[in-house]
């Protein structure tokens, strides 16, 4: 059962870590600890395999689990101290840092910035329609919520993001 | 829909890519980190299937009973016992959870000892979210996971006390209940000062979490029962809830004598109420002496749930015991609360819980002055329907909830 389970895990791994990694970027903006929360959303889900749970849909629990690390090391982010934040959170890393294009770099901040300007909620459900491609109904059982009310939500968050890229710009 | 902004986000996503040296340099991290934790454990586990140890069947059971005498045999029974203490995140934790606790729910035959079992594992994923919280090592999804065992646990230990009931055995459905009740106030008081203590240090005010929300309606859902239950007891069952009361009690002393008493509030408090404990079932084996058999119950159902929260304590304390957050959850708790009994009780407001905190002082004063200052003891039968009409509806079970605020 072990070799069984570590054989899906690990495919799980290949199949689904890029994903992941993105999903987290796009909710922390920063490399490092996009890299980290993936590891660590890996890490969690097979503590959870190892203990004999049953997972359903792998990909699903993943991005459950990603989430909740995410909420939570926001949460911590709130209580750091300017200078901790400086150190957490350095200014935009694109991810092909050997040949920075400039005009690319521009909309990565601009992106950024309205992102950040978003609140948790609507920033996580663009990233999981527009970045990580869920239909709305995966979304709906990720957030356990009905699909009606995703888009609504998804509306919502989409007028926000206008406006801070309109304010931005 | 604007598409010029998914179009500026899709283009933003092309160009975040995981290199492939790091996906693989995590890849080799991660499978390594796996590996050396599946040795850790493969010594020590069979292939008990949590589901097959949860079916109870013939098998099932055999293949868990195996797994223990192999534990046994290859000298893991230390590391299982070292496993017990272990928290979500530690390489022992899969022994716990895998092989401790599946070994334990597989071996409770009975529905009572069922219940039993599911209470302690309901109390684990408490102690593990209080333990952990102190240490500053929770986060959601951890605490997400701890949350839904606990609650599956929960409805475990719910639907055996409801299957004693239907089945007429009210001793045994009010011996789990108080027990549970009693687990369950300790818990509730413990998170509820972690999360004030939360509250001070970020300087946020805050609700209660969803996993004290839940633990307060299963305390009040127990409540309920238990003075359903108190009222209309047998003589066979308060003789049989008397004797219950009274190895509770003793076996709570016993079990705080077991552990090292730290010598802080918690820990004396633990003492406290597992003397109190004792009391209780004294007075209870006085009143069927008596003839006042739902007297003998309802006192009974003191001593076992004040014992089930003595015995709490006496755990959280030792597990809390070193952190940085530790004084916080379990010190202030207490703080003060000897000279406040009164007030507490008053603030609270209701006149049932003064009558709960009078039987309370009373076994209490009992102990440290050898005195008899209750009634309870020189109650005869006409007594009995008066005494049960003002508690019912609150015999708590329990001293330390008036000290905690409830």
């Amino acid at each position: 059962m072990k070799v069984k389970t570590r054989k899906i895990y690990l495919e799980a791994y290949d199949a689904y870590a890029d994903a992941i990694y993105r999903h987290c970027f796009f909710r922390v903006f920063s490399k490092e600890r996009a890299e980290e929360l993936m590891q660590e959303t890996f890490m969690k889900t097979w503590e959870y395999l190892e203990e004999g749970h049953d997972v359903e849909n792998l990909r699903a629990f993943l991005y459950r689990v990603a989430n909740n690390l995410i909420i939570d090391y926001v949460r911590k982010k709130k209580e750091m101290s300017l200078e901790q934040m400086a150190e957490e959170n350095p200014s935009f890393e694109p991810s092909d840092s050997g040949h920075e294009d400039m005009e690319r770099n521009v909309l990565m901040g601009e992106v950024r910035e309205a992102m950040d300007a978003l609140p948790e909620e609507a920033r996580q459900l663009l990233v999981m329609r527009y970045i990580d491609d869920l239909d709305p109904k995966d979304i709906a059982k990720l957030l356990k919520i009905t699909p009606n009310h995703v888009s609504v939500k998804l509306n919502r968050a989409m007028q926000q993001l206008k406006e801070t890229f309109n304010h931005a710009g | 829909m604007p598409d010029n902004l998914i179009e500026q986000l899709k283009r933003a996503k092309e160009q975040v890519t995981l290199a492939e040296d790091r996906k693989a340099a995590i890849r080799a991290r991660i499978v390594e980190t796996i590996d050396s934790r599946v040795r850790a454990t493969d010594a020590l586990r069979r292939p008990v299937h949590a589901q097959q140890a949860r079916s109870f069947g013939f098998l099932a059971r055999m293949r868990v009973i195996t797994a223990v005498v192999a534990v046994v045999l290859v000298g893991g029974a230390g590391v299982s016992f070292a496993a017990q203490d272990a928290l979500p995140g530690d390489v022992l934790y899969p022994v716990k959870i895998g092989v401790n606790e599946n070994v334990q729910e597989a071996l409770a035959f009975s529905i009572q000892a069922k219940a039993q079992v599911a209470i302690s594992h309901a109390e684990n994923r408490l102690d593990e979210v209080s333990s952990l919280s102190a240490q500053g090592r929770l986060d959601a999804e951890t605490e997400t996971r701890l949350r839904a065992n606990f609650e599956e646990r929960s409805q475990v230990a719910e639907a055996a006390i409801e299957k004693l009931h239907e089945r007429d055995d009210l001793q045994g459905a009010a011996s789990a209940a108080v027990r549970f009740e009693g687990v369950l106030r300790v818990h509730h008081a413990v998170l509820a000062s972690l999360e004030e203590d939360d509250q001070d240090t970020s300087g946020t005010g805050g609700d209660e979490t969803d996993l004290n929300n839940s633990i307060r309606d299963r305390i009040a859902v127990l409540a309920g029962l238990r003075a359903h239950l108190e009222m209309d007891i047998s003589e066979d069952a308060a003789r049989l809830h008397v004797s219950d009361a009274l190895k509770a009690a003793v076996s709570a002393m016993a079990f705080l004598q077991e552990k090292n008493n730290t010598g802080d509030n918690a820990s004396a408090r633990a003492e406290v109420e597992a003397k109190a404990a004792v009391q209780f079932a004294a007075d209870a084996q006085a009143a069927l002496d008596a003839g006042s058999y739902n007297t003998a119950f309802v006192l009974s159902n003191k001593a076992i749930g004040t014992a089930a929260e003595a015995r709490s304590l006496a755990t959280a304390s030792a597990h809390l015991n070193g952190h940085a957050k530790r004084d916080g959850a379990l010190g202030d708790l207490f703080k003060g609360q000897d000279d406040d009994e009164e007030a507490s009780s008053t603030i609270n407001g209701s006149s049932t819980e003064k009558i709960d905190m009078n039987v309370r002082t009373n076994a209490s004063s009992r102990i440290t002055a050898s005195e008899r200052t209750g009634t309870t003891e020189s109650e005869d039968k006409n007594d009995d329907t008066a005494e049960n009409s003002g508690r019912s509806n609150s015999s708590s079970g329990s001293g330390v909830l008036h000290f905690l605020g409830f």
